[in-house]
């Protein structure tokens, strides 16, 4: 089966005054795979997923989708085209219920313009992961996984054809870590999604990724399959220190 | 559906119906008072009531729903009563048409400075509407030759119809017109506000601007449709005040007149609509109370805003829902 470029990051170069927080990063996403975006925090992880989503600009390079520029376009423009993302540090709309938060998601990526549609189409997403909280409780009140899943359906409720997850495992417990990577494994699996997943709980990352790119200090460091990139010695020494090349 | 928590039900959102027949029976006592009690007097402070609780009500759907405080909010109340009084004197053209075209001259203005003003925030906003609404009064106060300026515009009433009697020295046709347009106005706002796309891209934007973004909706679309459509209710309802109070003055513009509707907003309740209407109530008649005081009353708003935004952030409207105040 020919693999088809979902994603392109092409010499993307985003500058905050003097730092440089992306040089020259360069890799595809192919169409239905699950791709690593690893690294030490401050490597431009975050900053590389903004730039996509369009809450960034780059300097310099262009992004493009299924072969389509999206460099500069702005963030409800990239979501209407069918890419969604969670934050590093999780968002919702405190003061609406469960309910409402996904219905955002459902009405203004562009899925449903009729109110009820939206509801029914959120009410089944909450029924499809299992949500485990009163559909009218205001975001608030959820805990942290709850919070979690909430982003989750909130962004897969548009049926997006291309996820970016920012750090969606971190901070969960074994059970709630289970449950989202099941969630991603079906759909993944049902709708053939492209998944970018920033993460650095790693065997996580192992299990699910086909690929990996590793960033580190805003460079493109390594790139290639799960079992390469645990043995590549730029990686280890990236994340592990030096001493244990010595090793 | 996953296992519930007990503990939700607590939390769940549930119709406030003890707030319901507060409501009802405040709507009720407002409704018939004037014609019970026949004197001018008392017609005149509903009608004005009745004006400024939609006018906070308006203003709040910016100020409370997305955080786009507009200091210049009574100018746009100035550019409707001038241009429908403006129509009228000098085209002939019926008041009651008068009060459309002034605010849709009014929400046009409003979608222009919005579009010029929206892409930035707080107090960039207020700040920029607030010198918006200056020059808008300095305008109408330079060109007499259309507005009479200082000298004031004398306006017509509003044209007998049906069985509406505008010579009536009563002012219950007044009062007969403002009661339906202000809670019409209060309604439509309650409506787009929670029954409507629109209603939910507003309270998306006001919960998480980034998330809103991230989710496909466009700040600068809502924000300006939200600001237009305020400034819109602005220019009709000045148009009415025009045909009322029948003479204009620059001084409506004035930035004094903003705080003053500010004020009911406020203490109504910063977010909640119906809440402007017992605050401009309440306002109304401590100003005929404190009438004597004349320049000493913006003191006495500054001191009740100040007490109302640290004690009282909810306002007016959190205290009825709350049981507060009983």
């Amino acid at each position: 089966m020919k693999s088809i470029t979902e994603l392109e990051i092409n010499s993307v170069v985003k500058k905050f005054g003097g730092l440089i927080a992306l040089n020259n990063v360069s890799f595809e996403v192919k169409s239905g795979e699950i791709l690593g975006l690893i690294g030490p925090n401050g490597s431009g992880k975050t900053t590389l997923i903004n730039c996509i989503s369009g809450f960034y600009r780059p300097e310099a390079g262009k992004i493009l989708y299924k072969g389509r520029n999206i460099t500069g376009l702005k963030p409800y423009q990239i979501c209407q085209l069918g890419i969604g993302r969670t934050f590093q540090i999780v968002e919702t709309f405190p003061a609406l219920t469960v309910l409402e938060n996904v219905m955002v998601g459902a009405i203004f990526s562009g899925l449903s313009s009729n109110l009820n549609e939206a509801k029914l189409k959120s009410r089944e997403i909450l029924e499809y992961i299992n949500f485990p909280r009163d559909e009218n409780v205001l975001a608030k009140y959820l805990n942290l996984g709850e919070m979690k899943l909430l982003s989750l359906a909130r962004v897969l409720v548009s049926n997006p054809k291309l996820l970016l997850l920012d750090e969606i495992i971190a901070g969960l417990t074994p059970i709630e870590e289970a449950k989202i990577i099941e969630v991603l494994k079906e759909i993944h699996k049902k709708q053939k999604i492209t998944i970018v997943l920033v993460e650095h709980v790693m065997r996580v990352v192992m299990k699910l990724c086909n690929r990996i790119v590793v960033l580190h200090e805003g460079k493109k460091i390594a790139e290639g399959k799960p079992e390469e990139i645990a043995q590549n010695e730029k990686v280890i020494e990236a994340y592990l220190g030096e001493e244990y090349l010595k090793i | 559906m996953g296992k519930v928590m007990e503990s939700d039900k607590n939390i769940v959102k549930t119709s406030l119906t003890q707030r319901n027949v507060v409501i009802t029976t405040f709507l009720i006592v407002l409704i018939i008072t004037p014609f019970i009690m026949k004197k001018a007097f008392v017609t005149h402070v509903f009608i004005t009531a009745l004006l400024y609780g939609a006018l906070g009500a308006s203003f709040d759907f910016a100020a409370g729903y997305l955080g786009i405080v507009n200091f210049g909010y009574a100018a746009f109340m100035g550019v409707g009563a001038y241009t429908s009084a403006i129509l009228a004197i000098r085209f002939g053209v019926n008041p009651w048409l008068g009060l459309l075209l002034g605010g849709i001259i009014a929400g046009i203005l409003g979608f222009i400075t919005g579009i010029l003003t929206l892409r930035l925030y707080g107090l960039f906003v207020a700040c920029f509407t607030w010198f918006l609404g200056m020059a808008f009064m300095f305008l109408i106060a330079v060109t007499p030759e259309i507005t009479r300026g200082y000298l004031g515009l004398n306006v017509p009433p509003l044209p007998n119809f049906w069985i509406l009697d505008f010579s009536d020295p009563l002012r219950l046709s007044y009062y007969s017109v403002i009661l339906p347009l202000s809670l019409s106005i209060l309604l439509f706002l309650y409506y787009l506000g929670n029954k409507t796309k629109i209603g939910l891209a507003f309270k998306a934007l006001r919960g998480s601007e980034l998330l809103a973004m991230a989710s496909g909706v466009n700040p600068l679309k809502y924000r300006v449709l939200n600001f237009a459509l305020t400034c819109f209710f602005a220019g009709v309802l000045g148009a009415f005040y025009a045909h009322y109070i029948k003479i204009l003055t620059p001084s409506l513009l004035a930035t004094g007149k903003t705080i003053e509707i500010l004020t009911i907003a406020y203490i109504g309740g910063r977010g909640s609509l119906w809440g402007s209407i017992p605050a401009a109530f309440l306002i109304i008649s401590f100003l005929e109370f404190l009438r004597p005081l004349e320049a000493y009353r913006f003191i006495i708003y500054g001191i009740i805003l100040i007490l109302v935004m640290i004690f009282y952030p909810g306002g007016l409207a959190r205290l009825i829902a709350r049981k507060e105040l009983f």
